[in-house]
């Protein structure tokens, strides 16, 4: 039995199960969710079927719709909608480098929209720290589960400022979660720390990464 | 005055709210989650509608599962990674004891470990969050009835030479299910600006959102 088994769970199921979810606490019909959302019926049922996941701009009015009432149940299970709740610094980021989920406190901190963030590579977004710190992840293996866990102290600077104050020094915690798919992710979780702590912490972990092997 | 302490009883967790919450929000009909259990779908329906409780194996094995579906590290490791987080994460029991504080929050505070780990939110903090852990609480999170909940609060820590500091702090709070079985509040947090403190909270339209379980 194909949904008995959470390893078959795909990541439009978030989307399924929330929308779902919304309807049958509400009690809102199919069609009157379509109008709600200026989408059609029959797009709402390929959404509910798990067949097409929202597009990233009508994720934000799903979520606007749906996400902001006072009883709504949210997923208790789902760690993707986990962390995008997350008020801190937290991304799922996959091994081709694209961001695949961002955490409110991200968003927040890049004051970009949602949509600007999610699906975009990092390489878009960022350069120097965080660039080096995907190359040294990949150069250990850690996409291939080879690491347990890395710490690191890292300046977030944007690729392209458009005249923003980059986000500046951020401890960072970050190890690899096995997706419904199976692939490896990284989980990247950090806070923005002061100079004096980020340069404390330099020493502390010899440079910009410390390494923890699995087992 | 000394805080009063909550009292050390028994946890009952709520078998109707844990079960069905854990089954709709993987999507699965009854009939499949009482095949992954190796039991009768009406035994399934018997739980969620509370004319019956799991056995103590059925209890385990869905609170394994509960944990399979968050991560794939053992208890200690995750326990060990929340010590070393970089942003405000803490675990907490029913008793209202800080059983793991993180680095960051621990930095957040200005405090070490043990000016976190051991104490009880009712003593360590006044004000705003022990009123949190209250609502909390009352809410039912250690039984499994709250799926998560939101906040935006001062939280006043008292440190353990008796000076007392405060932050604005955007909380997310979730609970987490031990082997045990426990349900443990985990919580996790950043910082914010007074600015970021008022759009938050006139987003949540409060200072908390408790999203109950199905």
């Amino acid at each position: 039995m194909a949904d008995a088994d959470p390893k078959s769970q795909g990541d439009r199921n978030v989307w399924r199960n929330f929308l779902r979810r919304y309807r049958f606490t509400h009690n809102v019909k199919q069609a009157a969710l379509a109008e709600d959302l200026g989408v059609t019926q029959a797009m709402v049922s390929r959404w509910e079927s798990g067949a097409v996941r929202p597009a990233p701009a009508m994720q934000d009015r799903i979520l606007a719709l749906a996400g902001s009432t006072q009883d709504m149940a949210s997923p208790l299970v789902g760690w993707r909608h986990h962390v995008t709740v997350q008020p801190g610094l937290a991304a799922v980021i996959n091994r081709e480098s694209v961001i695949e989920t961002a955490s409110v406190g991200l968003v927040r901190e890049l004051d970009l929209p949602r949509a600007r963030i999610e699906g975009q590579s990092i390489d878009a977004l960022f350069s120097g720290d965080l660039i080096e710190l995907r190359n040294i992840l990949i150069a250990k293996g850690f996409f291939d589960g080879a690491l347990e866990s890395v710490e690191s102290a890292d300046v977030y600077c944007f690729a392209n400022t458009h005249g923003k104050r980059d986000i500046g020094p951020v401890h960072g915690l970050h190890w690899p979660h096995r997706a419904e798919d199976d692939r490896v992710c990284w989980m990247l979780t950090g806070a923005r720390v002061s100079t004096a702590e980020f340069e404390s912490l330099r020493r502390e972990l010899g440079g910009q990464v410390e390494l923890n092997g699995s087992n | 005055m000394p805080a009063p302490l909550p009292t050390l009883d028994v946890q009952t967790i709520h078998w109707p709210s844990v079960i069905r919450h854990y089954r709709l929000s993987k999507g699965l009909k009854q009939a499949a989650l009482a095949h992954d259990l190796g039991v009768t779908q009406t035994m399934v329906s018997r739980w969620e509608a509370a004319a019956a409780v799991p056995s103590v194996r059925i209890q385990e094995r869905l609170f394994d599962l509960y944990w399979a579906s968050q991560t794939s590290v053992s208890r200690d490791v995750w326990l060990d990674r929340i010590g070393r987080h970089p942003a405000i994460v803490g675990v907490i029991n029913a008793a209202g004891r800080i059983i793991r504080a993180s680095r960051g929050f621990c930095r957040s505070l200005d405090c070490d470990r043990h000016g976190l780990e051991g104490r009880y939110i009712h003593e360590a903090f006044e004000g705003e969050w022990p009123e949190l852990y209250d609502r909390l609480t009352s809410s039912g999170l250690f039984e499994g009835r709250v799926s998560s909940a939101e906040s935006i609060n001062t939280m006043t820590y008292l440190a353990l030479d008796g000076r007392s500091r405060s932050r604005h702090v955007h909380g997310l709070h979730r609970p987490s299910f031990l082997p045990g079985p426990e349900i443990v509040w985990l919580l996790s947090g950043a910082e914010v600006s007074e600015r970021v403190r008022d759009d938050v909270r006139a987003r949540l339209g409060g200072k908390l959102i408790i999203r109950k379980a199905i």
